[in-house]
């Protein structure tokens, strides 16, 4: 039982840190809270879908192109719509909604509002003694910690992330370095959102995909990221782990329902001692 | 002159709008009405909001507290529907009381994260605790809605309660809004900092919205849940709070009409286009896109030009 | 008020912000009719400082008394009708309301400062009259008769801050907080707000505590001055004298300077 719950724990802290590291990343450097985020993470389960259910693609090959896919909308969705919104956060908030109304309902349009599953590509269980791990879920444990890892290399060990956090920090003083904001901004949101496609892609197998999926993924991108500060790359990491492994303990033991009232209730509570999150700036 | 002109012209619209759907008499067209009456209410709820210059995601939450708290006590406690009325407003008000000084410590952003928040642990209260409230399978058999002793079973006299609702409830906000609420709430919606140098608690007047906004929020749950005799948590989740919004927005959140005209407008909509409703949220969405970006003062801001105020942060 | 009771006390005022200690057990008595300025390098705390006595922060611990009765962990609104008065760094008006307005608002909102005081409809008529009494004398005192009618936002920045100074006094405050008067005017505006704040001392007898970077203005101005550096008073005396304390030359232009 408790590696069962150890293991469920790991996967949903991955799971949550690939929402919200996205989320927090976004509202880091534009100052938008992305209401669309859990939309995106929608796309890349319906990429996956399209891709190895219509198109017969192997799932493997599926999910980097449906990441890639997501992070493409958000590029263009930076450039046509959140650009003039810049600076204002209640503008682009709203912004989001509509966007992520706007997908929800093309969604609808093409594949209708039914339940659509994946195949389980991966299936079996790994056993030592009496213990029993099932494979799929420590393969999206695994790709998604891999995930996390590449993007912790990505901002802290090359050029772009150095001008992302450079962004973040003041795009004044970036601009006088020569890092163009109209660059490396929507190279950002599109990181951010291929993250989040990532994650749709990672647990198509595992949950069923619908046009209503992404307020699931929303909310949990929001309680983590809110917990860890707004904008906080590494309170958003730490934060997935404390929810992740609380969410698995109570679901485990009491019931999934109840581990979201739980974490909210937690997050409410640190919220209004420390505005800022645990980890936010002031 | 323009606000005579203005007050009648609402006066007159609202009229319009209670004794058309009497006049065609048919009970698709009341139904409608009633629609828009009750997202009217809720819609002016975050209207009070927006006025202070917050966002508050937890409106449709207190009007699932509205609803819940007269289904059940009209239902199982017996009370009267007028007095379940009251109190479905006065319940939400003080459970907005007690949070506020709370959740109002923080603004803008992190203020639209609590209360998002916090609307979702009220309707996961809802889905929870089942002995209460049901759990997803909702209330039903709620009776329907009576004054007086008169039962407001026809679809044509719950209209009438819905107007007379939505009108006072416009009444108050105009006549509180025009006197010295206006000028403290005016005030903390343009500079808050200066305003409390000047001696007025921006908390307490910031919290006596959020509990008046709420306290509407919880009316409209009451009309609702009476009119359809069977509430169930999702009807009051996140998306029921955006579209209030989206109401707002297109309607023109700088006006007090605004909000009933955007109700007008969209909440007829999936009723009278059921088989396009997917279509709809699209249309809904790139309006509403096209609004931010083009008519930031909504509808309202194009028929009144030289009423608008305050866009210019 | 008696000569004894100092207008405003504060004793060992503490405030640390994370680690870094910005106010560090800072004791002033501020005697009646002076205008007295506060001064200190950047990050000296005077900033601080002035945001614990106007209520926008609270202390760690220690104690402010105005007139005797302790203010400290009050919040801004209440210490504002107790009789202080505060204006800002950079001009803060509203939007789209005349500088009229501005002067007969700040004089009667402090009235209706709580929800409750809504339903005092009575009393609160008076309270108007009496602003609006006021504002017109303000509009003199000021010299911004010229600009009464027009959108406040559309004034010259010096004029903007005058506006400043005038809703403070519009609350009838018995001690004026100033935060950098003179910060982003030009000379002739800083003559001007100069004079201001000297006929707000000697005219109508309400005190002053200002925060100043401009060393000169406060050499010409102040009765008094208390020099901070890292959180804690290094001097506190008359202009002449604090000019040539050591501890603040040093402070200010570094040791070398000092005799």
């Amino acid at each position: 039982m408790l590696v069962q719950t150890l293991v469920i724990a790991a996967t949903s802290s991955a799971y949550m840190m690939l929402l919200a590291l996205g989320f927090t990343l976004i509202f880091g450097l534009m100052r938008i809270v992305n209401f669309a985020h859990g939309e995106f993470v929608m796309l890349g389960a319906y990429a996956v879908y399209v891709l190895t259910v219509v198109c017969g693609l192997n799932y493997f090959v599926a999910i980097p192109v449906a990441g890639l896919f997501a992070g493409l909308c958000g590029v263009v969705a930076e450039r046509l719509i959140f650009r003039p919104f810049l600076g204002d956060e209640l503008g682009a908030m709203i912004t989001s909604l509509a966007l992520a109304i706007i997908l929800q309902g093309a969604v609808m349009i093409i594949f209708t509002v039914d339940q659509l599953s994946v195949p389980r590509p991966i299936s079996g269980v790994l056993h030592f003694g009496s213990i029993y791990l099932p494979n799929d879920q420590l393969f999206v444990a695994g790709s998604s910690f891999l995930v996390v890892i590449a993007f912790h290399f990505l901002v802290h060990h090359t050029r772009l992330g150095l001008a992302l956090r450079a962004v973040a920090q003041d795009t004044e003083i970036a601009r006088a370095y020569g890092m163009a904001p109209s660059v490396i901004l929507p190279l950002a949101f599109g990181i951010g959102c291929i993250l989040a496609g990532l994650a749709g892609a990672l647990t198509v197998p595992l949950y069923a995909v619908n046009p209503f999926m992404g307020e699931a993924a929303l909310l949990k991108a929001f309680i983590v990221v809110v917990l860890g500060g707004l904008g906080s790359l590494p309170g958003a990491m730490i934060a997935a782990v404390v929810l992740g492994t609380t969410d698995a303990v109570i679901s485990v033991w009491f019931s999934a329902t109840m581990a979201t009232l739980v974490s909210f209730v937690l997050v409410v509570i640190i919220l209004i001692v420390k505005p800022s999150g645990l980890w936010g700036r002031a | 002159m323009i606000r005579r002109w203005s007050f009648v012209l609402s006066v007159a619209t609202l009229l319009a709008y209670l004794l058309i759907p009497l006049l065609i008499n048919q009970i698709f067209y009341t139904h409608l009405a009633i629609l828009i009456g009750i997202h009217a209410i809720l819609a002016v709820s975050v209207y009070l909001m927006l006025k202070i210059g917050q966002l508050s995601l937890a409106q449709a939450g207190f009007m699932g507290i509205g609803a819940y708290a007269s289904a059940l006590l009209t239902r199982d406690v017996g009370i009267p529907f007028e007095a379940a009325l009251l109190l479905a407003g006065v319940i939400p008000a003080l459970i907005a009381g007690a949070v506020g000084p709370l959740l109002m410590r923080t603004k803008g952003v992190h203020f639209v994260l609590l209360t998002f928040a916090f609307g979702e642990v009220i309707v996961l209260t809802f889905v929870e605790w089942t002995s209460l409230f049901g759990g997803n399978n909702g209330i039903s058999a709620i009776p329907p809605a009576s004054i007086l002793g008169l039962q407001l079973i026809a679809p044509s006299s719950f209209l009438i309660l819905t107007v007379i609702m939505l009108s006072i409830i416009l009444l108050c906000c105009h006549v509180a809004f025009a006197g010295d609420l206006g000028v403290v709430v005016e005030g903390l919606e343009r500079n808050e900092p200066l305003q409390s140098s000047l001696g007025v608690n921006a908390l307490a007047y910031r919290c006596l919205i959020f509990s008046g906004s709420a306290f509407i929020a919880g009316l409209s749950g009451s009309l609702y849940a009476h009119y359809l005799s069977f509430i169930s948590p999702e009807a009051f989740g996140f998306w029921t709070t955006v579209n209030a919004l989206i109401l707002n927005v297109i309607g023109g959140a700088q006006f007090l009409m605004g909000p009933f005209l955007g109700a007008l407008l969209l909440a007829p909509l999936p009723e009278i286009f059921r088989e396009w409703v997917h279509y709809q949220r699209v249309l809904y969405g790139v309006a509403l896109l096209l609004l931010m970006r083009g008519l930031p003062q909504g509808f309202l801001g194009l028929i009144l030009p030289r009423l608008r105020w305050g866009n210019n942060r | 008020m008696s000569n004894t009771v100092p207008r405003l006390s504060v004793r060992d005022l503490r405030r640390a912000f994370g680690g870094i200690i910005a106010v560090n057990n800072v004791s002033f008595d501020l005697a009646a009719d002076h205008i007295t300025g506060l001064i200190g390098p950047n990050g000296a705390g005077k900033t601080t400082v002035f945001n614990l006595l106007a209520g926008s922060l609270a202390p760690n611990s220690g104690t402010i008394a105005f007139e005797g009765k302790p203010i400290n962990g009050l919040n801004a609104s209440t210490i504002a009708r107790r009789g202080i008065a505060r204006c800002f760094q950079s001009a803060a008006v509203f939007r789209n309301i005349t500088v009229r307005d501005h002067i007969v608002r700040a004089g009667y909102l402090k009235a209706i400062g709580r929800p409750l005081d809504l339903l005092k409809r009575r009393s609160l008529a008076g309270y108007k009259k009496a602003a609006r009494d006021r504002a017109e004398e303000l509009l003199d005192f000021l010299e911004l008769r010229h600009a009464a009618d027009r959108d406040a936002a559309t004034l010259a920045y010096g004029h903007q801050k005058i506006l400043g100074v005038g809703m403070a006094l519009a609350t009838q405050p018995r001690l004026l907080l100033a935060d950098e008067p003179a910060a982003g005017l030009n000379p002739v505006e800083t003559t001007e707000m100069t004079e201001l704040l000297r006929r707000i001392r000697y005219d109508r007898g309400i005190d002053v505590l200002l925060v100043e970077h401009d060393l000169r203005l406060v050499m010409k101005l102040c009765d008094r001055i208390i020099a901070l550096n890292a959180g804690t008073i290094i001097a506190d005396g008359p202009p002449n004298i604090v000019r040539n304390d050591e501890a603040f030359i040093t402070a200010y232009l570094g040791a070398d300077h000092a005799p």
